[in-house]
């Protein structure tokens, strides 16, 4: 380093331009810059194409739609207008329909039901009476309160009732009163008969 | 700065959407682009990441420019604002001598002895260049590389044209103390400096 020559410091321009310009003169950006360039526009251009279509497309299933509202409104008009269709006769108002009628044949005098001569067989005329209709009401409406108290758990209050008729040993009544039987022994017996059974109830 | 001839055109065509045209814009600064951003990170593939990346903005804000002014202070403020991002963050993980390791290695040992000596001396002397602050570096290349004047340089960097003076002059200042500081140039310039 010593051999270099003397520099002034009016040369410092000159060197630093010198520097710059012989380290830098001949450097130029290799061509994969432009490609990349490129790539990554042409890749935009052809996504802002694909927007262009897909709007377009939807623009088209739009119109579509609109048309095929419109040909629904038409049809529906025209079912207005036009006689009814057989495809609508359940929508026909049966007001002025004819009632169902039997024909049946009369030979004789009428005296009685058998009188009447039906064109088919007799049973088929009389209606199933069921007499236990209302028993059979009267238990599905039992079964459904069983039902709803063993869901919800349901006890009745506890009430034993103030009378002389003993209740079954098995009920819940019968079951209390022995409770209270048995209560009432037992302090009577470590009361030394001092015990006042009214405190019981 | 003045619309080179043609660039008017190209740049009106570019704006209608002829793709070509933008190439052809590309081909006229890319390599003035691409020096500067080069002098200024010292990296290859950063200055190319640059020169894409400006290009690339160029493209998208085409209408915003205006079509009596050049491209080029435009071009060169983005390409610079750039540099710099970039350089903040590869600073951390690349040193100056890693960067001048590269450009070492690239001097042919066939040149004669006095071309050699010279090589190096530009080297160290860019060495130095490199170690300045940013925007010193950078009106540094931009006035002695590109040749750009003082109110150019202001348009590109978007700063008064004291403040470039100012930026030069301190640039020199702190290139002769890193000189001056430097143990390779013993002997050699340091006494001419001071």
């Amino acid at each position: 380093m010593n051999s270099h020559k003397p520099l002034y410091e009016e040369d410092l321009d000159q060197l630093l331009h010198h520097t710059l310009e012989n380290k830098f003169r001949a450097q130029r950006p290799s061509n994969r810059v432009w490609k990349r360039i490129k790539a990554k526009l042409t890749g935009e251009k052809s996504n802002s194409g694909q927007f262009f279509s897909l709007r377009s497309s939807l623009i088209v299933q739009v119109a579509i739609l609109l048309l095929f509202l419109t040909l629904g409104g038409v049809d529906r008009l025209l079912e207005q207008k036009l006689p009814l269709a057989t495809r609508n006769m359940d929508s026909v108002s049966q007001n002025n329909a004819p009632s169902p009628r039997t024909v049946v044949w009369v030979n004789k005098e009428l005296t009685d039901v058998k009188d009447v001569e039906l064109p088919y067989p007799t049973e088929m005329a009389t209606l199933p009476v069921d007499d236990h209709d209302d028993a059979h009401l009267q238990d599905i409406q039992f079964k459904r309160q069983r039902l709803s108290q063993n869901n919800r758990h349901y006890e009745p209050p506890l009430s034993i009732p103030p009378i002389d008729v003993a209740p079954h040993i098995d009920s819940p009544e019968g079951r209390a009163l022995m409770l209270r039987s048995n209560m009432q022994g037992i302090l009577s017996f470590f009361m030394g008969g001092q015990f006042d059974p009214g405190i019981i109830q | 700065m003045t619309t080179a001839p043609g660039e008017l055109e190209l740049i009106i065509r570019a704006k209608q959407g002829d793709f070509k045209a933008f190439e052809l814009l590309y081909e006229m600064h890319k390599t003035a682009i691409y020096r500067t951003a080069l002098a200024i990170t010292g990296n290859r593939s950063t200055a190319e990441e640059i020169l894409q990346e400006t290009f690339l903005r160029a493209f998208k804000n085409i209408n915003k420019i205006y079509e009596n002014t050049s491209l080029s202070p435009w071009l060169y403020r983005v390409a610079v604002n750039l540099a710099y991002d970039l350089t903040a963050k590869r600073r951390r993980r690349l040193t100056v001598l890693d960067t001048l390791k590269g450009w070492l290695t690239v001097a042919p040992l066939s040149l004669p002895e006095r071309k050699v000596e010279e090589r190096e001396l530009q080297e160290l002397i860019y060495e130095a260049i490199n170690k300045l602050e940013f925007r010193q570096r950078s009106t540094l290349v931009l006035f002695y590389l590109q040749d750009f004047s003082l109110q150019e340089i202001a348009e590109i960097m978007e700063c008064p044209v004291g403040t470039v003076k100012s930026r030069l002059h301190y640039a020199r200042t702190n290139l002769r103390k890193a000189l001056l500081a430097d143990e390779r140039l013993l002997g050699g310039l340091a006494y001419e400096f001071s």
